[in-house]
């Protein structure tokens, strides 16, 4: 045990005696953390620059743009097309946004964006928050037409409401106009039935062939009773008319009671719209993108990465550096010979390069607390130090390993700069892993980097349980036991390539 | 009956590559000597050494330590009871000399307090008392071999064992160093192995040694053994106009009292316990054969003297086998 601890003292001061290492330690990760949190403490993306062009700027495209200026845009009007395209080229430009001329609502052609497609991570935030601004936009429009056509609707609905009522009572008059018709043709039927006995009483008068003043009164009657047969007569023709009359109410009726039951139809129809608010007829599925925690800056999200990647390059470089600079001391010939065994180097040298990177994942901490207060839920502290202990560890043992099998420290710190990268590449750091080909896919899966920002991410965000990143945690320690084999026969390797 | 040797080399062979190192070599170090292993750079010097600390095993051949014969991997034991130097100072730089030494006696199994009892001692013995809590790269070359040897002893080894350990070293220093190294062997009572290049520093501390060339000890044994067996012969040493000594060997090769016959250099170099009498058989045939004398020496041999005519006797062995084969 002695001897253990005297082998991490020695290293430490080692370490802390060399001013360039000193400071990396001390200050690597104040400097880090600054600089990180400055630049993820935001939600929002910041001078984004957006050229647009058209023929001619139409109100609805100003309003477009007026809307696109606000915030984090900042719109320049290009002169040219061609010249808008060409500045996403140089940089100058993120966006080009071509209008058509004169663009109204009633215009078939379309808005076109243009986006540097090679810059992938930029890519899709910008046509996101484009895409999002327009749309307000377009809402805004469907809206107000919406609102046009609904009123159009109600005040319809109103007015046949009215119609309606005075067509029942059209209809209504009609039918007593038919019925007053029936009843005078009822009376004159009546009456023409009187026409026969006109016409005997007139013959039997003539009989009666009386002169003097009864002949010219009897005359006086026949006169009188011919102009009766006669005006009957006449009468029968107005039964006709008014049977006509009667029929053409009749039809009249008819298409009245159509009119007012197709109307009635309309109004059900009408009133069959159930949904009658603007917004619901604009966006009838309304939805909501909720995260599941609340985090309201990039930051909290970003830092799982931030300490993984402190992790991987201070574990790494930290190792390694020391491995090297042990093995060039010409100590090291001496260690070789004494009655210690090279477990115990390993273990020694593994314990102090842990204390090291502890120590800057300590300052990350503290200096979390010291600029945001931020503090660490005592149910996720032992989780939290598990996960931390085993991503450091790999990433140390890995740094060791690396350390044995370079001779020079100049190769060495390629080695590192090169595994780190590696690492980093088949991340979701740089490139959603989603975009890679499944066979590297599932073995990136198996990245220690990964493996230890998704069980941090778990830890710190959603407060998860072991059991919960069971996975992460047993294939990091399987990683840490072969990285262990690994140094070990590396290391008795390098003794005797140190004494060839 | 004979003493059983400290350590014994027995029938070792190193081969790096296709590079045999050492073949065959048969060496015995007895307990409290000062034993120096000569040799020019490249003789195997190092890697005998390296072969002894247990950083490389020997292809063939064993090894004795006290008897006990290293079968496998040196064994924790024998560690413990072994110091070693290097030719450039083993030890940390960027730690103060105490630290070194607190970092050395923990790693040879001393308790703390025995390394606070014994880092005065051995500062004192190297003399850098004054100097505990200096940091180790800033102390001179002297300081540092001291340092390193007294990295080497922090735990009462039995052997110690140094690669070269006054190169690089002024005059001065190296007598420093030597001096230490007599007063290490004789306060401690601890065996010293050391190896050099530098015969005139072997002549002044080692009681025995051996000279290491071409894969095998040419020769071993006390400095007086040596100097007494070379001491029977003077050396003639001759340069003529012409240079040409063909002739002459052939003529001195017939004499019994000649021991060694060496061409070098354009020199000749005679060895013989009668040198008188075979100088003045030399002048006679010089005279007879027209050869004109350009130099003409009597010497009794020194060490370096005794490293060189071996070497070169042993270059002429090989030659003459070459020839014969």
């Amino acid at each position: 045990m002695y001897k253990l601890i005297e082998i991490i003292k020695k290293n430490l001061k080692l370490l802390l005696r060399s001013k360039s290492s000193a400071l990396i330690v001390l200050l690597g990760p104040l400097f880090l953390i600054l600089l990180i949190s400055m630049a993820f403490n935001t939600t929002s993306l910041y001078d984004i620059k957006i050229g647009t062009y058209s023929g001619s700027y139409s109100e609805l495209s100003n309003s477009i743009i007026q809307k696109l200026n606000q915030d984090e845009f900042k719109v320049v009007k290009v002169d040219d097309r061609d010249e808008c395209t060409n500045k996403i080229k140089s940089n100058d430009l993120h966006v080009c946004a071509i209008f058509p001329d004169d663009l109204n609502i009633n215009s078939k052609e379309s808005i076109e964006f243009y986006v540097d497609e090679s810059r992938m991570n930029l890519v899709y935030i910008i046509i996101n928050s484009i895409s999002t601004k327009v749309s307000t936009k377009s809402t805004e429009l469907s809206t107000a037409l919406t609102s046009t056509l609904l009123n159009s609707i109600n005040s319809a609905d109103a007015k046949i409401g009215e119609s309606s009522e005075k067509i029942v009572k059209l209809s209504v008059t009609l039918s007593e106009i038919k019925t007053n018709i029936e009843s005078i043709r009822a009376t004159l039927a009546t009456s023409l039935n009187q026409t026969a006995n006109v016409s005997l009483l007139s013959e039997k008068a003539d009989e009666l062939n009386m002169s003097g003043a009864a002949g010219e009164l009897i005359n006086d009657y026949r006169i009188l009773t011919n102009s009766l047969i006669s005006k009957l007569k006449s009468s029968q023709e107005s039964v006709s008319t008014l049977n006509s009359a009667s029929s053409d109410i009749d039809a009249q009726i008819t298409n009245v009671n159509d009119v007012s039951s197709e109307l009635s139809e309309v109004k059900s129809n009408f009133n069959s719209i159930e949904i009658k608010e603007v917004s619901k007829i604009v966006s009838p599925i309304s939805t909501e993108i909720k995260p599941i925690t609340s985090q309201s800056t990039h930051f909290a999200y970003t830092f799982p990465s931030l300490l993984v990647i402190v992790l991987l390059f201070s574990g790494l470089l930290v190792a390694a550096t020391t491995i090297i600079e042990e093995k060039s001391s010409k100590a090291f010939f001496r260690n070789f010979i004494t009655p210690s065994s090279s477990a115990l180097f390993i273990i020694g040298n593994y314990i102090s390069n842990l204390i090291v990177v502890l120590f800057q994942i300590l300052v990350i901490f503290a200096s979390l607390y010291l600029l945001s207060s931020a503090t660490i839920p005592a149910e996720i502290v032992t989780n939290l130090v598990l996960i931390i202990l085993l991503t450091s560890s790999v990433f140390i043992l890995l740094g060791m390993l690396i350390g044995y099998l370079f001779k020079s420290g100049e190769t060495a710190n390629l080695a590192v700069i090169s595994l780190a990268c590696i690492l980093l590449f088949f991340s979701n750091t740089i490139l959603p892993l989603e975009t890679l080909p499944m066979a590297i896919r599932s073995i990136a899966e198996y990245n220690p980097f990964i493996l230890g920002v998704n069980a941090l991410k778990e830890i710190l965000l959603f407060k998860s349980s072991l059991a919960a990143i069971a996975t992460q945690f047993y294939t990091l320690l399987i990683y840490v036991v072969m990285l262990i084999i690994l140094v070990y026969v590396v290391r008795l390797f390098s003794k005797r390539r140190y004494v060839e | 009956m004979v003493p059983q040797p400290f350590i014994q080399f027995f029938n070792i062979t190193k081969i790096f590559g296709k590079n045999i190192v050492l073949d065959s070599l048969n060496l015995d170090i007895g307990y409290g000597e000062i034993y120096g292993i000569i040799g020019r750079s490249g003789s195997g010097k190092t890697t005998l050494l390296s072969i002894l600390v247990g950083f490389i095993k020997p292809e063939k051949g064993r090894i004795f330590f006290k008897g006990q014969e290293i079968t496998s991997d040196l064994p924790d034991s024998v560690k413990q009871q072994i110091g070693f130097t290097a030719q450039e100072g083993s030890f940390y730089p960027k730690l103060t000399v105490k630290e070194n030494l607190e970092y050395f006696g923990t790693l040879y199994n001393l308790s703390q307090t025995e390394i606070r009892d014994k880092i005065p001692q051995i500062l004192k013995l190297v003399n850098l008392d004054k100097d505990e809590n200096k940091i180790s790269a800033e102390l001179s070359s002297g300081m540092r071999k001291r340092l390193d040897i007294a990295c080497a002893i922090i735990h009462d080894p039995k052997l110690l064992i140094l690669d070269e350990p006054t190169e690089d070293l002024d005059p001065l220093l190296r007598k420093e160093v030597l001096n230490l190294l007599k007063k290490i062997n004789k306060e401690k009572d601890v065996t010293i192995i050391m190896t050099s290049h530098l015969l005139e520093e072997i002549e002044q501390v080692c009681t025995h040694l051996a000279i290491l060339h071409d894969k095998e000890i040419l020769i071993e044994g006390t400095l007086n053994e040596l100097k007494d067996y070379y001491s029977n012969n003077q050396e003639i040493i001759l340069q003529t106009y012409s240079g040409k000594y063909s002739w002459l060997i052939k003529a001195l090769k017939e004499k019994k009292e000649v021991n060694k016959v060496i061409e070098s250099d354009g020199k000749l170099l005679v060895y013989s316990p009668e040198a008188e009498s075979i100088l003045r058989f030399i002048m006679q045939e010089l005279q007879s054969n027209n050869e004109k004398v350009l130099d003409v020496d009597l010497n009794k041999p020194s060490l370096s003297e005794v490293f060189e005519s071996l070497i070169k006797e042993n270059v002429q062995i090989n030659r003459d086998n070459k020839k014969e084969s």
